[in-house]
This record gives structure tokens, C-alpha cells and sequence, in this order.
């Protein structure tokens, strides 16, 4: 760039374009991660065309290995397995995004005002993070979900109230190490407004390590959700879901293939999610260097 | 006009709250600047230069204990609450940081950051007359180009272009008073001597009244009419730039200026002051230069001099008036 003068043009797509291209390889397993995952939203949400059969009937034979008619065999009650895994979609990765979704909005908020306000506030939220935190994630999260009832639903819920905490805290750090920083104390003597300068100042400043934890963690949510449904506290049985099939396929180890489907569908979302946030940190934090 | 006090700091003392109580780190300071006059705040890391203006600007965390008084333009500036300074922040005083490199929204293009000085403060005016204003500025300081420069960000901006941003930020609303804490520590001496002469012209031209922070006495001798120099929280010193470059009367001051080379004679070793300033949490007992004085008496150790009129100056020295002639050399503006 020249030192002076001459107008630079700021153009954001050719920017990103050399970008792209500059990076292909580095950032060739996201890509193929994100090619995993859209393929993974179109089934859920077009599951119906794709499906040989209903998820829900029994369509042939209980406990039948895979075969021409069933690809990957049925189940205990003769439902075809990936019919239902194709349904499960449509169960599983919503609710990982609403957990994600809705727990980094939460903890962003709290944590930022912890961080802004101080005092009182950062005092009553940050030891609220720290109650949460002492209780082991799987632990609390079949204690909330025990005590609201089973199903999808209140596992989500029991899933947001284990995340929130963690980037309630991460926010709040992040807030309060930017508003030290001597342009919040110029916005500060020049008479911005207070939340102005959180709104302007701040958080611009403060939200990317929220985004790179949201989507390292999108896996583990849906690792979550799987577990929480195998131990019965997630979608109740004859909804397709995978880690409740899951659940059903561990009982008897012989009929392997009950299993799998859902198996390689969780193992292939979360890899896949994986390589995203590994990118997605990259990309957005210039301390990490690997 | 000229006489008019724009601000009148009267016995400011200013202590931190810290782990072993409450600490003074300004104490007692008294100061006047006029309006249209450069009034230069000298003193070496940690003598409360930085802490007594953040004060007057109202930067200074809520746990702060600030006693004294500071009048700007009739109105006090120390309150309890703190919040009666908040129309004046920014339209009639505004401030230059040390860094202009930090000292910017790394998010916002610079106009953005210019035309929110303006906005602020005069919210009636249209979208395109803040930008039209904000460009004028931008030309003001001297920043080429200044329409299509108005739309980037600082990291497209040199340190010293980006300080010429946050002076046109500081002079947005034709404040009376700028608050300079060393504003060009961070630039390298071409910049420097370009950033000088804007903020004098600048300063000329609008009539502000400036106090200016600085431990370079090269700057002082440069810009300023006046100067008061600080020691432990304290001012030792406080007069004419010439009165008190020609004949020092506290010997800190003396030590300062012999510190400084001479474009003129031989060159010799530079003689510095020895040991170091005294930490706020263990002031010596007495004057607090008295353990680094070369003229130390009894009396020193006993007794905080305090700030009186010797000759056309004011020195907190108990032996000003009796120490050997200062040698009449010639300065180096």
C-alpha cells in the first residue's frame, strides 16, 4: 500500500477472493467440512425425498443385516435404519444449534455486561459462572433435564444452562481487556455516551474468540444432545434421533449395524464442525499460529 | 482576553486506592492557564503529570479520592458525583494522547471517528454538514487528500497522520482548553517537529489555551510560555519558561536542565541527578528531592518546603534565594 494519499479502494470481494484463493490449501478441510455439513442441513430438511422408507413403520424384518432393500439393515422392530438416520437430522443438528445459538447469545450478553459494569453486576454473574462451572457438564445436564422432564426440548435447555457460562466468562475477560485500551479512554475524554462506547468501542473488539468457541463447540453439542439421548433424557423413542439410536442399537453388540448409521452421521457432523472451527480460529485469531 | 483564567487548579490532591490504603500520588498542586497561552507540565515518569490531567478530564477510576479544586470557565471540575464535567468533556477541553497508533477506534473509519467528536456535542446538525465539517478538519491538520482519506481506517493511516486525526478529533469543537499528554513521545523527531508546529499554529489561531505534558524540555523551550515543573506528586517549580530556563531556582530544576546537552561549547559528560525519585508509598520525611539534593540541609529532612515566590518565579525550595548562581548559559530552543 502506498504511504500516502492515492485512495485505496476498498474492494470486499476482491479482497476475499485472493484471499480464498491464496489459502486453498490450509483451508481445504473446512471446505470439505462445510460441504459435509450442507450436505447434512439439505437432508434435514428434505429427508422426505430422500428416504427409502417412513422412519417410523416397520417396513420389514426385525434385526436384518444391511442388505439391497435396507441399505443399513433394521432395527429391533424391523424400522429401516437409514430411513430414520436421514429423519434424525432433522433432530439432532437443530437442536445443537439452538444450544449454540442461543447459549453464546446468553453468555455474550451476561458476560459482556459483567465486564462492562463491573462491580455488583460482574460479582453476581461471574460467581454465578463459577457455580455452574464446579458441576461436571454431563453431571448438570442430566440434573436439569431429569428435573424438567424428558425430551428434546428440556435437553435443550439443560445443554444451554451447562454452555452459557463458558462464554459468559470468555466475553467477560475480552470486554475487560479492551476497555483498557487507550481508544475506549479517548472515546471516554471526548464524551462518548456509555453504552455507545460498548456498543462502538468494544464489542467490535471483543466478540470474535465468542464465534471461534461457538463453532469449535457446535460438535460437542451434538456430541452432548447424542449422549444425553442415549441415557433416555433426549427425544423420546420412536422419534428418530441419533444418539437415542444409537442407545438402541448398543443393546445388542451383534446386530453392529444399527449402530453405525447414526454413528458415522454424528462422527461425520462433528468432524466436519471441527475442521470449521479449526478454520474459523485461523482465520480470526492472529495469536494461534499452527 | 489574553489574562483571562481558563483554568485555576488549586490545591489538587489526588490518592489511589491500593492494597496498603490509600496513596497520594498528587499532592497539593496549584496551577493556572490562560486562555490562548501554552502552559508546559514537566516532570520525570511517576512525578503525576498524567495523573493530575486525567483527573481534570475525568479518567481516573470511581475508587480515586480527588480533593482540591479545578475551575474551568466558572465551573468546578472536581465533584462528587463527577458527572457535571460530561458536557464539557470534549466540546470545551478535549485531549491528545501519548499513542496515536492505540489512541483510535482500530474499527471505524477515521472520518466516522471525526464526525462523532462533532456529532456528539452538536446533535441538530445534518449527516452531509458533519461530514463537510469533519473533511474540514481533516484539511485543517494538514491530512492529504482529505475526502477519500475520510473513509479508511487507522491501519491504512502512518503514526503521524493518525496523530493528525486525533488532533482534528481534539479541536473539533473549537474547545478552549487541550490537554496534550505527550503527544509526540510516540514519533519519531521529523514527525515530532511537523506535529509541534501544527498543534502551535493551531493553537495560535483558535486561542487555546494548552497544557502540555512533556518530559522533553527541548519541546517545552519550543511551544510554551509557561512551565511547571513536578516532583513526587508536587510541583517544585513554576514560572516563565524563560525565568525559569535561565535561573532555575529549585535545584531539581537545575538538575533537569544540566542534564540536557549544549548544541554550543565543548561536549562533555552529561551530569545527571543521582539516584532515583522516591517511590509514593515511602516519601522521604522533609522535602522530597532532599535525599537527591547536592545542596541538602537539616532543615530539608524535617521541613516539606513549600511552594513561594522567588524572584519572578515560584520554587518549593527552603534555600532558593542562598544556592550558587546558576551559570548563565545560553539554551538551545
Amino acid at each position: 500500500m502506498t504511504a500516502m494519499g492515492t485512495p485505496q479502494n476498498n474492494n470486499w470481494a476482491k479482497a476475499l477472493m485472493s484471499h480464498l484463493r491464496r489459502d486453498f490449501w490450509s483451508a481445504l478441510p473446512a471446505y470439505i467440512g462445510g460441504l459435509v455439513v450442507l450436505f447434512w442441513i439439505v437432508v434435514a430438511l428434505t429427508a422426505p425425498l430422500w428416504a427409502p422408507y417412513s422412519p417410523l413403520d416397520m417396513v420389514g424384518a426385525r434385526l436384518q443385516p444391511p442388505s439391497a432393500d435396507h441399505y443399513f439393515g433394521t432395527d429391533g422392530l424391523g424400522r429401516d435404519v437409514l430411513s430414520r438416520t436421514l429423519y434424525g437430522a432433522a433432530q439432532s443438528l437443530p437442536i445443537a444449534v439452538v444450544v449454540v445459538v442461543v447459549g453464546a447469545t446468553v453468555g455474550a450478553v451476561l458476560g459482556a455486561a459483567a465486564g462492562f459494569l463491573g462491580g455488583w453486576t460482574n460479582t453476581i454473574v461471574m460467581r454465578l459462572v463459577d457455580v455452574t462451572l464446579s458441576f461436571p457438564p454431563m453431571l448438570l445436564a442430566m440434573a436439569v433435564a431429569v428435573a424438567l422432564g424428558p425430551g428434546l426440548k428440556t435437553a435443550a435447555v439443560a445443554m444451554i444452562i451447562v454452555w452459557w457460562p463458558l462464554y459468559a466468562r470468555l466475553m467477560q475477560s475480552q470486554v475487560i481487556s479492551v476497555k483498557q485500551m487507550d481508544h475506549v479512554e479517548a472515546a471516554v475524554s471526548s464524551g462518548v455516551r456509555r453504552f455507545r462506547i460498548l456498543w462502538r468501542y468494544i464489542l467490535p473488539l471483543s466478540w470474535t474468540p465468542i464465534l471461534i468457541n461457538a463453532t469449535m463447540d457446535f460438535g460437542q453439542v451434538v456430541l452432548l444432545a447424542a449422549a444425553l439421548s442415549f441415557i433416555g433424557l433426549g427425544a423420546a423413542p420412536p422419534t428418530p434421533e441419533w444418539g437415542q439410536m444409537i442407545s438402541e442399537g448398543a443393546v445388542n453388540f451383534y446386530t453392529w449395524w444399527i449402530a453405525a448409521a447414526p454413528g458415522l452421521a454424528i462422527l461425520s457432523v462433528v468432524l466436519a464442525l471441527n475442521f470449521i472451527g479449526d478454520r474459523v480460529r485461523d482465520v480470526l485469531d492472529p495469536r494461534s499460529t499452527t | 482576553m489574553t489574562s483571562e483564567n481558563l483554568l485555576d487548579v488549586r490545591d489538587l490532591t489526588i490518592a489511589f486506592r491500593t492494597p496498603r490504603g490509600y496513596v497520594e500520588a498528587v499532592r497539593g498542586v496549584d496551577f493556572v492557564i490562560r486562555r490562548g497561552e501554552v502552559m508546559s507540565l514537566v516532570g520525570e515518569s511517576g512525578s503525576g503529570k498524567s495523573v493530575t490531567m486525567r483527573a481534570l478530564m475525568g479518567l481516573l477510576p470511581e475508587t480515586t479520592r480527588i480533593s482540591g479544586s479545578a475551575r474551568f470557565l466558572g465551573q468546578e471540575l472536581i465533584q462528587k458525583s463527577g458527572r457535571g464535567v460530561h458536557g464539557l468533556r470534549g466540546a470545551r477541553m478535549s485531549m491528545i494522547f501519548q499513542d496515536p497508533m492505540t489512541a483510535l477506534n482500530p474499527v471505524m473509519a477515521i472520518g466516522a471517528q471525526v464526525a462523532e467528536a462533532i456529532r456528539i456535542h452538536n446533535r441538530s446538525i445534518s449527516r452531509q454538514e458533519v461530514r463537510d465539517r469533519a473533511v474540514k478538519l481533516l484539511r485543517d491538520v494538514a491530512i492529504p487528500f482529505p475526502e477519500q482519506r475520510f473513509d479508511q481506517y487507522p491501519h491504512q493511516f502512518s503514526g503521524g497522520m493518525r496523530q493528525r486525526v486525533v488532533i482534528a478529533m481534539a479541536i473539533a469543537n473549537r474547545p478552549d482548553l487541550i490537554i496534550a499528554d505527550e503527544p509526540t513521545t510516540a514519533l519519531d523527531v521529523t514527525v515530532q517537529a511537523q506535529i509541534l508546529e501544527l498543534l502551535r499554529n493551531l493553537c495560535a489561531e483558535y486561542h487555546v489555551g494548552l497544557a502540555l505534558i512533556t518530559h522533553d524540555l527541548g519541546v517545552v523551550a519550543g511551544m510554551a510560555q509557561s512551565i511547571s515543573v513536578m516532583y513526587a506528586g508536587a510541583i517544585v517549580e513554576r514560572g516563565s519558561v524563560e525565568e525559569v530556563f535561565y535561573n532555575p531556582s529549585h535545584p531539581y530544576t537545575r538538575g533537569l536542565l544540566g542534564a540536557l546537552p549544549h548544541l554550543t561549547g565543548r561536549i562533555e559528560r552529561l551530569v545527571d541527578i543521582g539516584g532515583n525519585p522516591p517511590t509514593i508509598f515511602a516519601l522521604p520525611e522533609g522535602c522530597a528531592f532532599s535525599p537527591r539534593c547536592a545542596f541538602v540541609q537539616p532543615r530539608c529532612r524535617v521541613e516539606r518546603p513549600l511552594l513561594r515566590q522567588v524572584r519572578s518565579a515560584y520554587a518549593a525550595c527552603h534555600f532558593a534565594e542562598t544556592l550558587p548562581a546558576y551559570p548563565v548559559q545560553e539554551m538551545q530552543a
